[in-house]
């Protein structure tokens, strides 16, 4: 029953947690780049803009275009669920695989409707699109690959290792995940209304979703074991929101593409570390 | 006994369709599909861990039936033409080398389609694996699998099984493929194999599922898009087979039955989507006038039952979760991961690299493939028509509306319960790995500290999705169309070219998928992935 509770609590966190931390990354974007920095709520106050209006709707546009932004919310929304977050004891078992394909539906359902309306150029052109698409993919590759650190594909798996040895591999496969993390969430431009606000909100919880995972592979301290008290919970739901800020900020910071290079730059130093004293010992 | 007798009689009766079908040709293709689908009907009931009858030219067991399920299904939908059909099907349940070099070799010869030389390479190296197997002695499986083979032997087994497989494979289709090595390596070959055995077989499988996955998500027409899913696939059910190998060689029964079972649900898999995709297709390419993608367009809209078929064996190729192909290929990653968390499964560094090459690879099939279901689907189904032909596309005959229909209804109910594929599948997984595969239950697969619920994951799909929904229903504000920029009907086609020529053009079309973040994405996790193995 607790793990079904915890799923409820996890639930209601995500949703919470999704536009506030987007508010709270275009803040720290403002200020790295000197300009204006908006409220934390600005988010939030964007998306009951946007839901105020209606949806728009192509001539020409069929049922794809049409249900594209529920699919794409309701993909989104089930993996950011089956992420661990404050604990991995929850009702429904958190699974790398499960995870990456719901991400990758909820991209490729928005390329549909770009197709329905008039093609790639509204998504963003060719080359973007098949980076959009074939991203989440990849991040089950590479997931797979920390997974194999982990000791397998469940997120609820104890690691293999312990202190040391355990951490660092984890550590950098969270790391080298922020970069899948730092991508752009906001939704292709071909909608408008309740539509984008819903194609945007998925946005929010696909990043909410890759910075759970790289916090639950890189850093998977305080979280609350299974059949945790309620201050255990409070504790977990305490780093998780730290772990969410923390990861987000530097995501927001360093940029993308520079996290990218200088997490590849860090991991190649770390491995020719590691393989030294390795040879030594 | 009585499914044999109704095997064979389905074999003689697709072998008297060829002629037939010479002198009445209208209604031979609906009489093609009734009989396969009594096969499979026979094929489904067949004793589940029956084997050969010793003695008898012909006998079923766990393996030629989950093989002749698949067979049989993307045969009923036009895959194979009916004589080589009758011979393939006879070549499964044939119990004894010549039986089977006979009729693999002849149903090769048929669809070879002057291309001799392919099959003339397979049949020997099929001939050679057999004799390597068999000799001196008797060359009925029963004797062959008493004798385990040895020495040189041993060493020549996997290599000609291997090109056996893929020349064969190449001409008759991947089922064949994944039959032969099957039948070769993990059941005539005896209990007790090399783990080596399975570095060329899990190699092999998965350069062609890449090579393939490059050309489906690459190529300019429909018919080509669809054949290369299918190698694809068979490329990943390979891989599968490879892994099988290696914890065979390592003594581990489990994992050895997660290898197989993934690679005969990706078999079975294929052989409803597959199916479904290949009708959809060949009705779509009829309705169209055409296989070019870039004449296509709108054909949902003309074409919906068609449609939605096309694009559930889409889904179901990209691996989306919900569709009868994600299954197989959480299967698969379950039997590589485990495969690399055993240690290496015994065999050291090289097979551990190669495992981990395994993950990197299957990520990037599911990946091409993916590109290549948004762009087939959204190139023929959606947006404007561009070509005349297109605009006034005729839907399907109802025969094939018919077929679709129950085909997608099988594929939707198998991708939310997964489990009733895997109950065709563990016979032919407890034949060839001695146990059946484990924690592959009614409504979940289970894995170590998570799982995939199939239901479950609908339900939260479809709860956040249908909630969604209600939110914004009421029609939208009406808009002009974005045309790119472009003025006219066929404004859309600057799509037209679409993903393909990122894809296409060599080498450097493999940039955007291979650029940026994304490689060093991967690469640093890989390297992330060699320090944790570094470190035990």
């Amino acid at each position: 029953m607790s793990g079904w509770l915890a799923l409820v609590v996890h639930a209601v966190l995500v949703v919470a947690v999704a536009p506030t931390l987007d508010g709270f990354l275009r803040q720290v974007g403002a200020w790295r780049r000197g300009e204006a920095v908006p409220v934390w709520q600005q988010s939030w106050r964007d998306l009951g803009r946007l839901w105020r209006k209606p949806g728009l709707m192509p001539v020409g546009a069929w049922f794809v275009f049409a249900a594209a932004p529920a699919v794409a919310i309701g993909a989104a929304g089930a993996a950011a669920l089956l992420t661990p977050g404050f604990t991995a004891a929850m009702g429904m078992g958190a699974e790398l695989v499960v995870v990456a394909g719901l991400l990758a539906v909820s991209r490729m359902v928005p390329a549909l409707a770009a197709f329905d309306v008039g093609g790639l150029a509204a998504y963003g052109g060719r080359g973007v699109a098949v980076g959009r698409i074939s991203s989440e993919p990849v991040l089950l590759l590479g997931v797979l690959a920390a997974a194999l650190v982990a000791g397998g594909s469940g997120l609820g798996a104890p690691p293999l290792r312990e202190g040391f040895a355990g951490l660092v591999p984890g550590a950098l496969a969270g790391l080298a995940l922020l970069a899948w993390a730092g991508q752009d969430p906001v939704g292709p431009a071909i909608f408008g209304g309740r539509d984008l606000a819903l194609v945007t909100a998925a946005g929010q919880l696909r990043r909410v979703a890759a910075l759970s995972v790289a916090a639950a592979v890189g850093l998977p301290f305080g979280m609350a074991p299974a059949g945790g008290g309620v201050e255990a919970w409070v504790v977990g739901v305490c780093c998780w929101v730290l772990k969410m800020g923390g990861l987000g900020v530097l995501v927001a910071v360093v940029g993308p593409r520079r996290v990218v290079l200088q997490g590849a730059a860090v991991l190649a130093l770390v491995a020719a570390v590691v393989v030294g004293v390795q040879g030594r010992a | 006994m009585a499914s044999l007798f109704v095997l064979l009689g389905v074999a003689v009766a697709l072998m008297a369709l060829a002629a037939v079908g010479r002198v009445a040709p209208r209604r031979v293709g609906v009489l093609r599909a009734g009989v396969c689908l009594v096969g499979v009907g026979a094929a489904l009931v067949a004793p589940p861990v029956a084997t050969f009858e010793w003695g008898a030219i012909f006998g079923v067991d766990g393996l030629s039936g989950v093989v002749l399920v698949a067979l049989l299904l993307v045969g009923a939908c036009g895959a194979v033409r009916p004589l080589g059909l009758g011979l393939l099907v006879l070549g499964v349940l044939a119990g004894d080398a010549v039986g089977l070099v006979v009729c693999v070799g002849g149903a090769g010869w048929l669809a070879s389609r002057g291309d001799w030389r392919v099959v003339a390479g397979g049949v020997v190296c099929l001939v050679g694996a057999l004799v390597v197997l068999g000799w001196p002695g008797d060359l009925r499986f029963a004797a062959i699998r008493v004798l385990p083979p040895g020495g040189v032997a041993g060493v020549l087994l996997p290599v000609v099984a291997v090109g056996a497989a893929a020349l064969l494979g190449r001409v008759l289709g991947g089922v064949v493929a994944v039959y032969v090595l099957g039948r070769l390596l993990l059941d005539l070959a005896g209990p007790v194999t090399p783990g080596w055995w399975g570095v060329p077989v899990l190699a092999g499988g998965m350069a062609v599922a890449v090579v393939m996955a490059r050309r489906a998500a690459a190529a300019q027409e429909l018919g080509v898009v669809v054949r290369a899913v299918g190698d694809a696939v068979a490329g990943l059910a390979v891989a599968g087979l490879g892994v099988a190998l290696l914890a065979r060689g390592a003594d581990l029964a489990p994992l050895v039955a997660l290898g197989v079972g993934g690679s005969l649900l990706l078999m079975v898999g294929w052989g409803v989507w597959g199916g479904l995709l290949l009708l959809a297709g060949g009705a779509v390419e009829a309705a169209a006038g055409t296989g070019a993608l870039v004449r296509m367009g709108g054909l949902l809209r003309r074409m919906p039952m068609t449609g939605l078929a096309l694009l559930i064996g889409l889904g179901s190729a990209a691996a989306v979760p919900l569709t009868p192909g994600f299954a197989g290929v959480w299967v698969l990653l379950q039997a590589l991961l485990a495969a690399a968390r055993s240690g290496g499964t015994g065999a050291g560094t090289v097979v551990l690299a190669l495992v981990a090459g395994g993950v990197a690879a299957a990520g990037l099939v599911v990946a091409l493939l993916g590109v290549a279901a948004v762009r087939v689907g959204g190139l023929a189904l959606l947006g404007g028509a561009r070509s005349a032909r297109a605009g006034a596309a005729p839907d399907a005959p109802g025969g094939v509306r018919l077929g679709m229909a129950a085909l997608g209804v099988v594929a939707l109910v198998m991708g939310v319960v997964p489990w009733l594929a895997m109950v065709v599948v563990q016979p032919g997984v407890r034949l060839l790995a001695g146990v059946a595969a484990e924690g592959l239950g009614v409504w979940g697969f289970a894995a170590e500290g998570g799982g995939y619920s199939a239901p479950g994951v609908a339900l939260l799909v479809g709860g956040f999705a249908g909630l969604a929904a209600w939110g914004t229903r009421g029609a939208g504000q009406a808009i002009p169309a974005w045309r790119g920029g472009l003025a006219g009907d066929g404004a859309g086609d600057g799509v037209g070219a679409g993903l393909g020529v990122v894809l296409w053009p060599g080498w450097r079309g493999w940039r955007p998928v291979m650029s940026g973040r994304v490689v060093l994405v991967g690469l640093g996790l890989v390297l992330a992935a060699a320090l944790g193995w570094a470190a035990r």
